[in-house]
């Protein structure tokens, strides 16, 4: 896993992106950026240099189901991978963000280790499957 | 009963009649008069209080993560600043076991600091969940008012249905114990045994 890979981060409430901004940093991932909800994150998914994103679910404006839609859609992004990090605990939700193609979840409120043990298995599964 | 006695009566009834309708109409007043005032200020009060909560919270949960955030690297230097320690004064360090013992001590120290920073920052997560809750209520209250004002709210069923959905589609908010949510998982185990079964 590559530690310099940048990483967006995507939730409304800043707090919560400061609270996974320096776990990441204890992780070794000091190379992020922030938005505030699928909107303003879309243009900088057009960089093409985010490695891996990080979105919340419930947001205004654009929810995170619809981005991890949008990325998916995308032919630049679509092998993007993301991890989604939110308080929404319903199966159907769940089978959702499945269905369109996320590659972690993580349920708020969460620790830590859980957070690292998601990102490790999504990259050894990614560097398994190429 | 001759007629003057009737007629007696029948004015008492009248009059009974009248007096409850006026009992009901002014207590009819005196609700809108007190709705008025639900409407026009109590409502709104309690929106902007919500509102004064979330950015009470946020900013108390900032200022925390700000310490934490200074605090982190001076707990980390503590603990680099004695393995130089130990270099430097490797010949003191082998005369006198205490020295050892001490510096050990301030070590051990130093990495619990550094784990409760960890907590504390975790616990910050309370502003996330809890400021989603707040602006679902906040968002309650502002419906109410709507509802209670001279223009009145969209009572049509199938409009009320439409907002349902596009409220539910940005999410449902964080998951209640005291609500029955049997599609709720019940945390990150049943999370990652879900996936697992969908091969992920």
């Amino acid at each position: 896993m590559d530690k310099s890979m940048k990483i967006l981060i995507v939730d409304d409430f800043s707090t919560m992106r400061r609270i996974i901004k320096n776990l990441l940093r204890e992780l070794g991932f000091s190379n992020t950026v922030e938005a505030d909800d699928g909107d303003s994150a879309l243009p900088l998914l057009k960089g093409g240099d985010i490695d891996f994103l990080i979105t919340d679910w419930n947001m205004p404006n654009m929810p995170g189901i619809e981005l991890l839609k949008h990325v998916r859609a995308n032919p630049a992004t679509r092998h993007l991978p993301v991890l989604m990090v939110t308080a929404e605990a319903s199966r159907e939700q769940i089978v959702q963000a499945a269905e369109a193609g996320v590659n972690g979840y993580v349920i708020k409120p969460f620790t830590a280790q859980t957070l690292e043990q998601k990102i490790s298995k999504i990259f050894e599964r990614l560097a398994m499957a190429s | 009963m001759d007629e003057a006695s009737q007629d007696w009566q029948s004015a008492r009834e009248e009059l009974a009649r009248i007096t409850a309708e006026l009992r009901e109409t002014l207590a009819t007043l005196r609700v809108s008069a007190q709705l008025a005032g639900l409407v026009k200020t109590d409502l709104p009060d309690a929106h902007s209080q919500l509102g004064q909560v979330l950015q009470l919270t946020e900013q108390a949960a900032h200022d925390t993560l700000t310490a934490v955030e200074s605090s982190l690297p001076l707990a980390r230097g503590i603990g680099e600043q004695i393995g130089e320690f130990r270099m430097q004064a490797a010949d003191a360090l082998a005369r006198d076991e205490r020295l050892v013992a001490l510096l050990d001590g301030i070590e051990a120290s130093a990495d619990t600091v550094k784990v409760h920073l960890g907590e504390v920052l975790m616990a910050q997560g309370f502003q996330d969940i809890t400021g989603q809750i707040i602006r679902r209520v906040a968002g309650l209250v502002q419906e109410l008012e709507e509802c209670l004002s001279d223009q009145g709210c969209d009572i049509d069923a199938a409009a009320r249905q439409v907002r349902k959905d596009a409220r539910e589609a940005h999410g449902r908010g964080p998951a209640r114990p005291d609500a029955d949510r049997r599609d709720a998982v019940g945390g990150q185990q049943d999370v990652d045994e879900l996936l697992s079964g969908l091969g992920i």
